[in-house]
């Protein structure tokens, strides 16, 4: 997914304003005239002058679209797969602790095999095995609390 | 120092667990670095969980082990299917290709083992003897030379890579401010947290990397699938070194040169394997009495950046160690693992931990001799390897980078993290700016701005103290000599170009 960099340098500029009077309302140390937001506010001042420079060199080179889509991603199943890495990566985060990493992994690779193309039940058992070899090395082996979730009592 | 420590180093190298620590994690990064587009980088996030549970000898030694691995590894797809493993693979992409389909795949990986091993352990005995010395030096440092150093590290990392100026400036930028997030060293306030308490220690590091390097490629993987080539034959991979010894004995000024040249821009912070690689195919393009033969197949092309890649990878080991700045995106790992282990880099480890640091710098040696088998041994199984569709494995890495991020704090924000900065580095990338300058970024803001802010109030705010003394002085001229120099070339440039469009 490509941006245009006119529209990269506008989004850098606002960051960099928010950022700076962030940093403004910060305290300074006492009796001195730095403190917690010195460096940040130096940040926000470098994005603002950057994000002008990016939107000023995005201006000069025209010829492309504000935001491209590469071919790709007109595909549903790619598209499906690319957002479930991502968005529901996140929102398994989210119920973590509740649904537990077998089930939730599972579903997820399931899934994510299933939009790759990869479909039948050999690819279901290669989700299973990687899912519960995994969790039981963490668990057992490292002794990293991985939640067993849903799963809580059998595992 | 070396001579002193060297019998109690052995002992913590030569045992058991550490043959297996070393045989599994050569293993694991000569299989990353076979897959293309799975960087060392990325294997070396992806371990840190592990090292974890192991002790601070093993866990930089399965750490160093992968990358060394992983380095060479990634030049068998660059051969096989002209794509480089890793960035370090990019410079000589075209002379590995043009060999194979010479029929000298061979002899092509042949070079590519050999030099990457010699030019290793060169690497490594320059470590082990440079960096003890430059610690002493280093001893009489205060926060004005720190800041300038970490200051030197980031532009040298923005005006070495192959990306726009401006860009890399920005990307450096983003990874400073990612780690301004969490509670300020100094006054104890809370920035740019949103009120979330799990942000409060700040952006966890390890999630940042696995996000920011597997997170793009798995998306990349999923959406671009087709583009993703097959690989050629290799065929007898034991008859590789057939003639080997003379392309190695009449590059051997190559090979001296590629290896210093190597270690030493591995030495300068912020510069890593890539840039040693490109440099180094640079200069020897330029000595060649055939230069018309690169990027055509060159022996003499492949030998030097062969060399130089992983000669740099050790050397870059040395601000790592001696000053707690990482060399490349790899140390930076090592350095977070360093600092879990105790270890806390600087030149105060030589002297409190010094057989660990032995043991340490013996372990270079042992991975990169190690190459020259276990490379033979993954060459033979690099067709096997590249036969397992990538588009097939990425699940399965999606699988270990959620729990890789949930173990370093057992909590789900450093999944969410690493979704977050992930996304944040594919949009990155595909718009053309560099990802290794934000991860430089979150390494290191912490150390400049706690060098800057502890200069500022003992110079009373003012910027003279920052000049006054003759290392601080120094390295402030040489990081302005960095800024200036591109700047002048480029003035020259723009003014030769309107003289001949006026001509």
């Amino acid at each position: 997914m490509k941006i245009h960099d006119s529209l990269i340098g506008a989004l850098l500029f606002a960051l960099g304003l928010w950022v700076l009077t962030t940093a403004l309302n910060y305290p300074q140390l006492q009796g001195q005239s730095i403190g917690p937001g010195t460096f940040p506010g130096v940040l926000g001042a470098l994005f603002m002058a950057g994000g002008v420079a990016l939107a000023a060199a995005g201006l000069r080179a025209q010829g492309m679209r504000i935001i491209h889509f590469d071919p790709g991603w007109r595909h549903p199943a790619r598209l499906a797969a690319a957002l479930i890495a991502t968005v529901g990566v996140v929102i398994f985060s989210l119920g973590f602790e509740t649904i537990g990493f077998p089930v939730g992994g599972f579903v997820l690779l399931t899934a994510l095999f299933f939009f790759s193309g990869y479909r039948g039940l050999t690819w279901v058992l290669i989700a299973a095995t990687f899912v519960l070899a995994v969790h039981l090395l963490m668990t057992r082996l490292l002794y990293v609390p991985l939640p067993a979730g849903l799963l809580k009592g059998i595992l | 120092m070396i001579f002193q420590h060297l019998a109690a180093a052995s002992d913590l190298v030569l045992t058991w667990n550490m043959a297996l620590v070393l045989l599994s994690s050569a293993l694991f990064g000569l299989f990353v670095g076979a897959v293309p587009g799975l960087s060392a980088t990325m294997a070396t996030a992806m371990l840190v969980p592990l090292t974890f549970f192991m002790d601070p000898v093993p866990a930089i030694a399965s750490i160093v082990t992968t990358a060394a691995m992983a380095i060479f590894a990634s030049d068998i797809p660059a051969a096989l299917i002209r794509i480089p493993g890793t960035a370090a693979s990019a410079a000589y992409v075209d002379d590995l290709s043009a060999l194979t389909r010479a029929g000298k795949v061979g002899r092509a990986l042949g070079i590519s083992v050999t030099s990457s091993a010699i030019g290793g352990v060169f690497g490594s005995l320059i470590l082990m003897f440079a960096a003890p010395q430059l610690a002493l030096v280093s001893l009489n440092f205060t926060s004005f030379e720190y800041f300038w150093l970490a200051l030197l590290g980031l532009s040298a990392a923005v005006m070495l890579g192959s990306a726009s100026i401006l860009k890399s400036l920005i990307a450096l930028g983003i990874g400073l401010l990612i780690a301004c997030v969490g509670m300020d060293t100094t006054s104890g306030l809370p920035r740019f947290t949103f009120g979330l308490t799990s942000l409060l220690d700040g952006v966890a590091f390890v999630p940042a990397l696995i996000g920011m390097f597997a997170i793009p490629e798995l998306i990349r993987t999923f959406v671009h699938r087709d583009t993703i080539p097959k690989a050629a034959v290799i065929g007898n991979p034991f008859k590789m070194f057939e003639g080997l010894g003379g392309v190695l004995w009449r590059h051997k000024t190559n090979l001296a040169r590629s290896s210093t040249i190597g270690t030493i821009i591995g030495i300068l912070p912020g510069a890593g394997s890539d840039i040693a690689a490109w440099i180094s195919y640079a200069v020897s393009k330029n000595f060649s009495k055939t230069p018309a033969t690169y990027g055509r197949g060159s022996e003499e092309g492949l030998v030097d950046a062969c060399a130089a890649n992983n000669s740099a990878l050790s050397g870059a080991y040395v601000p790592a160690m001696v000053f707690g700045i990482p060399g490349d995106s790899i140390t930076a790992i090592v350095i977070g693992v360093l600092y879990v282990k105790g270890l806390n880099p600087g030149p105060m480890v030589f002297l409190t931990s010094g057989d660990t640091i032995v043991a340490i710098f013996l372990v270079f040696l042992l991975a990169n001799i190690l190459i020259v088998p276990l490379g033979l041994l993954a060459i033979g199984l690099a067709s096997q390897v590249l036969r397992v569709p990538k588009l097939a494995l990425a699940p399965l890495i999606l699988g270990f980078c959620i729990v890789g991020s949930y173990s370093i704090n057992a909590s789900a924000s450093g999944v969410i993290i690493m979704v977050v900065l992930g996304l944040l580095a594919y949009l990155m990338e595909e718009n053309g700016f560099p990802v290794a300058p934000t991860i430089l970024g979150i390494v290191m803001g912490l150390l400049v701005e706690r060098n800057l802010i502890t200069s500022l109030i003992k110079s009373d705010g003012s910027m003279v103290g920052f000049f006054e003394r003759p290392i601080a002085a120094g390295l402030a001229l040489l990081v302005a000599v960095i800024w200036i120099v591109p700047a002048l070339l480029w003035i020259g440039r723009r003014l030769k170009s309107s003289r001949e469009t006026q001509g």
